[in-house]
């Protein structure tokens, strides 16, 4: 027994036809793959449309004027399609970068380095306690490349590596998990609400 | 003028942010609240550069009737055919949530999964013990997938979630915060850099 | 042994893991305790209180993400916490709606705009929650994902910042994400808050856990599998774990095959 719902349908095709380039490139994969292409850019647009930019266009009829600024920064970059004036674009680029790199200066230093540093003081009265704060202080030497990784900073530099290496394995494993997890969603579509198989 | 007024915005737009967070006059606090709202209008603006990239490189492939013209048409269709729905009904419609659950979900979702396939065939093809590093990579990698699902438990006894949550708790956040440590300094000094216009790779290369 | 064809080991990857969908072995998932910290601060949060769920994933994530959001919200809802769904990533608000369509129907003493909220998608990023832990209304520049007037809504007469909130979870496949939530919500404000992760994610975020930024993680599938039994709602996460051991012991059964392959070889070279 399958579903006799046409929209199901549409997905359970669309996954399936995704699912054929493994086996090799087919014009059934070609035709999803711009399927999914021109939806995501569709849909970029959008989603900014009714959530952002249309009710900020209310604001300016409002009487929020100024906000004409940004919405004139913001189409300049659209002149990069335009040769003579394609520079104009940059401005766009400059502004946003400015704001986000100002932020990243504000924002990062104290939770992102000072907070993971003090974390890192731990007493070292548990072999756990001594093992991550030698993990640390080994991975850190691991990327000093201004000192030539000799001597008792070669030792600790190898050290460091290994340190990595089991991180890195903690990754692989976990990256694995994560595409599987991806496979059994769609599996669970398939198998649930196309063809009624399992609950 | 080309080099000088992008940079310029750039240090001014920056400074207010970083000035804001650690002085609180005001008309500073103002500025950057401003500001930032003017950040959001301007990012959500570039939304619709994908959508004029794929117009201008898809239209030149029709037009000169290249290899997999087809398909381009299918793009279009779809890009221009969702949006018009989408602009038509609005986002709580029927048809709107229809569409969005059962192709862009999807699809999405499917894309990704892919993967899983190059992972299996990596698994028995690629994955070799050369070498003690390795070896240590893989016995690693093995637990924790072990660990991290129920047959893992099920077969060897909890000593293999004990190791994996180890795993996680010790040397990864060891060597994990290694990593993030000195890529916050370098995204610091990234940021720096940008600001005060030694950086200018995002112009363009030279900034000319 | 010979070199595999690679369509056989694809074929093997998908009749296992449809095996396991259809005759489920029932292998118990024990819960750890980086779910349960999680859990229990979210269970500890008192009636009236605000949770904000941060929607800050794409359809990749709903494996693994989607089951917690819908756990996270059937607590929040059985235990009369408020919950508020705002997002960085484009798809957030279409996130949230399907979390709605399926949850709030077993709640129809709970009331949109009263109990539950879906803001959506609102860009900037980190800035976007800076500007939400100022004034949420603004932020969002009154209007959530449906189209509604937040000044309008009963929730924001009491709740008009993040600063106002009690809890924070971030569902997050990547960036913006959870480091955003850390460095603008939960340390400089001191709000407590959580992340369900893609697994892929799961080994950058454990310092986070670590240096005690984070209360808990709810680490993947299995973290979102764990959630479900401790409301006692086991749904999609817990389906799947069955299928998920099987795939983890067929990768682990093809390394080794592909190793005592090359050891053989090289033996005999």
């Amino acid at each position: 027994m399958v579903t006799n719902n046409p929209w199901i349908w549409l997905a359970a095709f669309l996954t399936l036809a995704c699912y054929t380039f493994p086996f090799g490139d087919n014009p059934v994969y070609r035709f999803v793959e711009h399927v999914f292409v021109g939806t995501s850019a569709g849909y970029m647009v959008t989603a900014n449309w009714f959530n952002w930019i249309k009710p900020n266009l209310a604001e300016i009829g409002n009487g929020r004027y100024l906000l004409i600024v940004p919405f004139v920064i913001g189409i300049l970059i659209y002149a990069r399609y335009i040769k003579p004036i394609a520079w104009v674009s940059r401005i766009a680029i400059a502004f946003n970068l400015g704001v986000a790199s100002g932020f990243i200066l504000a924002k990062d230093i104290k939770p992102l380095f000072i907070t993971q540093v003090i974390a890192t003081f731990q007493p070292l009265d548990d072999i756990n306690n001594i093992l991550l704060v030698f993990g640390v202080i080994t991975s850190l030497i691991y990327f000093l490349f201004t000192v030539e990784h000799k001597g008792a900073v070669g030792v600790a530099a190898q050290a460091g590596r290994w340190v990595m290496l089991i991180a890195l394995g903690a990754a692989f494993g976990s990256t694995v998990m994560a595409r599987v997890s991806l496979f059994l969603g769609r599996v669970q579509f398939l198998l649930s609400e196309w063809l009624f198989i399992v609950k | 003028m080309r080099k000088v007024l992008p940079l310029g915005i750039t240090f001014v737009s920056g400074i207010i942010v970083v000035l804001a967070n650690f002085l609180a006059p005001a008309w500073f606090v103002a500025a950057n609240r401003e500001i930032s709202l003017w950040f959001q209008i301007v990012a959500a603006l570039f939304c619709a550069l994908g959508v004029a990239n794929l117009t201008r490189i898809h239209s030149k492939r029709l037009a000169r009737h290249s290899e997999g013209w087809f398909f381009s048409i299918v793009l279009f269709v779809s890009m221009f055919g969702f949006m018009i729905i989408a602009f038509s009904v609005g986002q709580q419609d029927d048809l709107y949530r229809n569409l969005y659950n059962n192709t862009i979900v999807p699809l999405n979702a499917t894309m990704y999964s892919v993967l899983v396939f190059y992972i299996a065939s990596a698994a028995y093809r690629a994955f070799r013990v050369r070498t003690l590093e390795a070896t240590i990579l893989l016995i690693t990698a093995a637990i924790v997938m072990l660990g991290k699902a129920p047959i893992g438990e099920a077969v060897f006894g909890s000593w293999v979630v004990d190791a994996t949550n180890w795993i996680l708790d010790i040397p990864n956040v060891a060597g994990m915060r290694g990593i993030q440590l000195g890529a916050t300094l370098g995204g610091l000094a990234m940021a720096l850099r940008v600001l005060v216009g030694i950086e200018r790779t995002h112009f363009g290369g030279t900034g000319e | 042994m010979p070199n595999v064809d690679r369509r056989i080991i694809y074929i093997v990857m998908i009749a296992a893991v449809v095996y396991a969908f259809v005759n489920p072995m029932g292998l118990p998932v024990t819960i750890s305790d980086y779910t349960r910290t999680a859990h229990a601060a979210i269970e500890a949060l008192p009636a009236g209180a605000v949770l904000v769920l941060g929607m800050d994933f794409s359809p990749g994530g709903i494996p693994e993400l989607e089951p917690a959001a819908k756990a996270i919200f059937y607590q929040c809802m059985c235990n009369d916490v408020k919950v508020v769904m705002i997002g960085m990533w484009v798809m957030a608000g279409d996130m949230g709606e399907r979390v709605l369509d399926e949850m709030a129907p077993l709640f129809p003493a709970k009331v949109y705009g009263v109990d539950f909220v879906n803001i959506g998608f609102k860009p900037g990023n980190g800035l976007l929650l800076e500007r939400a832990a100022d004034n949420i209304i603004e932020a969002a520049v009154d209007v959530d994902h449906r189209g509604l007037a937040l000044s309008a809504m009963p929730l924001f007469e009491q709740f008009r910042s993040l600063r106002e909130a009690a809890f924070w979870v971030c569902l997050s496949t990547g960036n913006p994400g959870v480091s955003d939530w850390i460095k603008v919500i939960g340390d400089p404000l001191g709000i407590p808050g959580t992340t369900d992760v893609v697994s892929v994610s799961i080994p950058e975020n454990m310092p986070f856990v670590q240096s005690g930024q984070l209360t808990g993680i709810i680490q993947g599938m299995r973290g979102a599998a764990e959630y479900e039994l401790l409301v006692d709602r086991p749904g999609r996460a817990t389906a799947g774990m069955d299928a998920q051991s099987l795939a983890h012991v067929v990768i682990l059964v093809f390394i080794v095959l592909g190793n005592v392959a090359y050891l053989t070889r090289k033996t005999r070279a």
